[in-house]
């Protein structure tokens, strides 16, 4: 589904150049789950930016869905973006002004679903999410867990292809972070491909394959387990 | 989609409920402002446009050659006819006299005696030029006979009630005998000419002569659909050298001035009886207030957004990453603008019944309620709408939607300081209009001070002005005035011509080596003119008290502008003789000091008094000076001394002092209305600054926390909020003092009497100004260091 390869970001300030990422290459099949890892600074987001569509890269290929786009400009991205990716931030990133219900509406309207088909869409997200008594309440009178699981309700509504997931377990403890982490999972046992950042090495046993990252540059890739099926000795290894 | 931005901004507005009220009430005030004066406006501008033939219509003004910087809007009575007969361009031509050149008439209908303010002496072509409706007679001709008259419809009710006038008379001033031939509909109050009655010019004293010399008559005509004014401005310019044969008596030209530029164009034309005057300038001044207000308060809008800009930054993020396109952004935040632009509006629309009420009052005018309901009115509160809509909401419309969502999502988004930048640009922008204003409010107070206080050099408080232009002659008066003489409360009756402030003759004072005349004005008196009117003799004595019978000389007193031009000491012209067009024997009595009978606007006038016997103008006002201490009975026993010796004439008296006032109205007006909404406009900057200090104060609470638990203390922090904000309020008082200062330096060049701008009330106007900044932003600076450092800390 992703192929990168050599992929480049470098900022540049007036007085510096930050390599962000530095020839950075790997593949993601349809229906993985990955976690990406590595310490502060390192260019985890910079990727995940750039691998959902937020973001241009200064260099190198990047295919998506066989389909060359390191070239695309904003709003042919845009239009990729919308039809096939969802995003869980590590701070939800709810808007304050709208309700639960509203807020999981938002992709679909973008997307120009018709109304009656968005009800059924979201309440069967909601539903699936076990927040539809929540559903009229405004973000800010939810619990953090809640508020993330509302997040990925928003990102999932929509059937997108991939989830984009950066530390979504970031701000939360660990019971409500185990809910966030057990959603992604059977979303990703659906079908759904997961890209998730995290600095949680609990957090990354739930995927396939941890890809490890140093100073923009990718250092590991361990598989845990394969497509599939689950290999309990990889599991343990890492423990 | 729009239900759903309307919702979001909905929501908006209610979460935050200070910045949305001080947005709401500033562009209500705003748009509640501008309703009244854009009302204003349209009428001023819809002035004649009623007439048919308006678009033909022209007056036919006079430029005197000696002063060819004035423009007279009366011409001699020869006009109008000579007009009809050598042009062949003009279809019709009608000369307009007020009774009495604007002294009221008194009508005798049956038993009963009426003032009349606007009895207009006109030939019959007036009502193929202007259309009249006419509700009764047959309206087709109507002052065919030389003694018919035309009223409107109040005028018929308050003369002769429910009953037809048709065919009934007036008398006029015990003179002419007049017959009512027809009715017309009251002229609507956006006309220019004002007549309640119309009488056949035939009819008038002023008709026995028709000559080229005294320019009393204002003049209109009807030109031929697709003549070329060029060429028929110059034939009226060629009527003065065909029929005033020496060419020394040529003392004027003619031109013909548009009806559409009478109401506006003409503040600078003098000896009009058109009294509903307006000015251009006016309505100028007036557009420009109430774009500023608009503006100030599109101003504070934008302040707010901006200011909320970090916060709406990561919505527009969110947003764009879940798929929201630019335009799609754009349209929400012109929706959050047109939302709260339309509530403003509403609003905005309910306080003008308010402010139309306040403006009438003020002004004087006569804006109507139901104007409120009008398509003028509802298409400019829907202009103002979009106006406000794309002003205010273009900014971060603009702003935010052009950034990538990666950016806008950043914990701190600057656009890259430029919304900073921008807000304090706008905050001294709006800051300085405020100097402005306030620089310009205390001027005009000032100014306003001076004229009401300047030595006018006559004392016009406690002067009676009785009318007596309708009493036949003036010994008809001697009983009537022996017996107020005998009153205790009045101290001198003076006979006059016509009262301070209501023009007089004008004649030219000759000089035998000057190499022009200089025209003055001349008033027939009697002696008691002096005391009468307090005037300051110089030298000399005041008019003679009694002239033999036979005595052919004239007295005169004269001002001292007079003896000036004439190179004398008032001492030195004491029994002199002068050349005032009064015949050969003028003698100069007495001097007294300068006088201002006109507005302060206006240069002293060379002025003289005179006595003579068979004096060409006759008395048409007693100066009765009184005692004002009982004032009530002193009035209740003239009038019915009045009543009891001229039956035959109203008792029409004013004030002197109270008329004179009424020549700085329009201007006192003005003043206060540009005072009043100076204030108002004042009052929407200080509530943009107020938000504004609001939401830094609120911005600001960890780092004020933060600072207060490292020891700082309220006043230390209090003191760094508002810096921030005088520091852009000094800023504005640099920019806003040299353009009040040119701006008041202009205006003040309207007046012939003026004050000098002192700096030290400039600088005690843009103090004030500062103050007032103070005290807006301090409330919140504060309220913000008041605040316990653990509360400010834990939020976020
Ligand atoms: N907009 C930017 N301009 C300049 N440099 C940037 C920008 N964004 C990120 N960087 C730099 O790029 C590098 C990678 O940043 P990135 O945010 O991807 O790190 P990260 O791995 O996500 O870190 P963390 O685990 O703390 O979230 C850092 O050195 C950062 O300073
Ligand atoms: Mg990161």
């Amino acid at each position: 589904m992703i192929k990168i390869t050599d992929l480049e970001k470098i900022y540049r300030t007036d007085l510096i150049e930050t390599v962000a990422i530095n020839k950075m290459s790997f593949e993601v099949r349809q229906g993985e789950f990955v976690a990406i890892m590595g310490p502060s600074g390192c260019g985890k987001s910079t990727l995940l930016n750039i691998l959902g569509l937020l973001d241009d890269c200064d260099g190198g290929s990047f295919i998506f869905n066989g389909q060359e786009i390191a070239h695309f400009n904003e709003q042919k991205r845009a239009m990729l973006r919308k039809k096939n990716i969802g995003f869980v931030f590590q701070s939800f990133n709810l808007i304050d002004e709208l309700t639960v219900y509203e807020n999981v509406e938002l992709p679909l309207i973008y997307n120009n679903i018709r109304p009656a088909d968005r009800k059924v869409m979201v309440e069967e997200t909601l539903e699936k999410m076990q927040i539809m008594h929540r559903k009229n309440h405004f973000p800010q009178q939810l619990s953090g867990g809640q508020q993330q699981r509302v997040a990925v309700a928003r990102a999932v509504v929509n059937k997108p292809k991939l989830i984009l997931a950066d530390e979504p377990t970031g701000n939360l403890d660990s019971h409500n972070g185990n809910e966030v982490m057990d959603m992604l999972t059977s979303l990703n046992e659906a079908g759904t491909t997961i890209i998730m950042v995290t600095h949680s090495e609990h957090d990354a046993k739930f995927s396939h394959r941890i890809i490890r990252m140093l100073d923009g540059e990718k250092i590991t890739e361990n598989i845990l387990r394969e497509l599939d099926y689950i290999p309990d000795t990889d599991l343990k290894e890492n423990a | 989609m729009i239900t759903y931005y309307l919702k979001i901004a909905w929501r908006n507005f209610k979460s935050s409920k200070l910045f949305s009220l001080l947005n709401l009430l500033g562009l209500s005030v705003a748009i509640a402002v501008c309703i009244p004066l854009f009302l204003f406006i349209g009428k001023e501008r819809s002035f004649d446009s009623g007439y048919a033939n308006k678009d033909h219509i022209y007056r036919v003004n006079l430029i005197p050659h000696q002063k060819s910087d004035e423009t007279w809007g009366s011409v001699p009575n020869a006009v109008a006819p000579a007009m009809m007969q050598d042009i062949p361009e003009i279809s019709y031509a009608a000369r307009m006299l007020k009774n009495g050149f604007g002294t009221p008439a008194s009508l005798r209908v049956g038993q009963e005696n009426f003032k009349e303010d606007l009895l207009y002496w006109s030939d019959p072509e007036l009502f193929k030029i202007f259309d009249f409706q006419f509700t009764a007679g047959e309206g087709k001709n109507p002052l065919q006979e030389d003694n018919a008259a035309v009223i409107n419809e109040s005028e018929s009710r308050r003369l002769f009630g429910e009953a037809s006038p048709l065919g009934k008379t007036i008398i006029v001033d015990n003179g002419p005998t007049l017959v009512v031939r027809g009715v017309y509909k009251d002229l609507p109050d956006n006309s220019s000419i004002d007549p309640a009655m119309i009488a056949n010019f035939k009819s008038s004293r002023m008709s026995r002569s028709i000559y080229w010399s005294n320019a009393s008559y204002e003049t209109f005509c009807l030109l031929k659909p697709g003549s070329d004014i060029k060429i028929v401005n110059q034939k009226v310019q060629a009527l003065t050298a065909k029929y005033i044969k020496d060419p020394s008596d040529r003392w004027f030209s003619l031109s013909l001035q548009p009806l559409s530029e009478i109401h506006l164009h003409s503040a600078q034309v003098m000896d009009t009886y058109i009294s509903r005057i307006g000015d251009i300038k006016t309505v100028r001044q007036i557009g420009l207030l109430g774009l500023l207000i608009i503006l100030i308060a599109c101003i504070n809008y934008m302040n707010l957004a901006t200011a909320k800009s970090e916060k709406r930054a990561r919505e527009v993020g969110i947003n764009k990453t879940l798929g929201a396109t630019r335009k799609q952004m754009v349209l929400r935040f012109y929706a959050d603008t047109a939302l709260l632009a339309f509530l403003s509006v509403v609003t905005g629309f309910l306080l003008s019944f308010g402010s139309l009420f306040l403006f009438n009052s003020i002004s004087g005018s006569h804006l109507a309620m139901t104007d409120l309901f009008g398509l003028p009115t509802l298409l400019f509160l829907m202009v103002i709408w979009v106006l406000v809509t794309l002003l205010a909401g273009s900014y971060p419309a603009l702003l935010l939607s052009g950034s990538s969502a990666l950016q806008l999502m950043q914990k701190r988004f600057h656009a890259g300081g430029l919304d900073r930048v921008l807000r304090k640009a706008l905050v001294v922008v709006q800051f300085s209009c405020s100097i402005v204003l306030i620089i310009a409010i205390v001027i005009i107070y000032q100014q306003m001070r001076f004229v009401g206080n300047k030595n006018l050099g006559f004392k016009p408080d406690g002067v009676l002005m009785i009318n007596i232009s309708g009493v036949a002659k003036a010994q008809n008066l001697v009983g009537f005035t022996n017996e107020i003489s005998q009153m205790p409360n009045v101290r001198n009756v003076a006979f006059l011509q016509s009262p301070p402030g209501f023009g007089a003759s004008q004649r030219s004072l000759h000089k035998a080596d000057a190499k022009s005349d200089l025209t003055l004005y001349t008033c027939h008196a009697d002696a008691e003119v002096v005391p009468a009117l307090g005037l300051h003799l110089l030298a000399g004595q005041s008019l003679p008290k009694q002239l033999a019978k036979t005595d052919s000389a004239v007295y005169v007193l004269a001002n001292k502008k007079v003896v000036d031009f004439m190179g004398w000491t008032p001492e030195q012209a004491i029994g002199r003789k002068v050349d005032v067009d009064l015949g050969e024997n003028a003698y100069i009595v007495g001097v007294v000091d300068n006088f201002n009978y006109l507005s302060l606007k206006s240069p002293i006038e060379p002025y003289i008094y005179y006595a003579a016997n068979d004096a060409p103008e006759s008395f048409n006002a007693l100066m009765v000076k009184i005692n004002t201490d009982q004032l009530a009975g002193t009035m209740d026993k003239i009038q019915s001394a009045f009543g009891k010796d001229v039956p035959s004439v109203a008792f029409d008296y004013s004030f002197l002092d109270s008329h004179l006032a009424t020549l700085y109205n329009a201007d006192r007006v003005m003043q206060r209305t540009v005072l009043l909404f100076s204030c108002l406009a004042i009052f929407v900057s200080c509530l943009g600054l107020f938000g504004l200090s609001a939401f830094m104060a609120e911005q600001k609470t960890k780092e004020i926390g933060i600072r207060k638990v490292l020891g700082a203390s309220n006043f230390s922090i209090s003191r760094m909020l508002s810096l921030h904000f005088l520091r852009l309020v000094v800023l504005s008082i640099i920019i806003g003092i040299p353009i009040a200062v040119y701006l008041m330096r202009e205006w003040l060049s309207n007046f012939e009497y003026r004050i000098h701008i002192s700096w030290l009330v400039v600088a005690l106007a843009a103090l004030s100004g500062l103050l007032i900044a103070l005290i807006t932003v301090s409330y919140q600076s504060v309220k913000a260091s008041r605040a316990n450092p653990v509360n400010s800390i834990k939020t976020e």
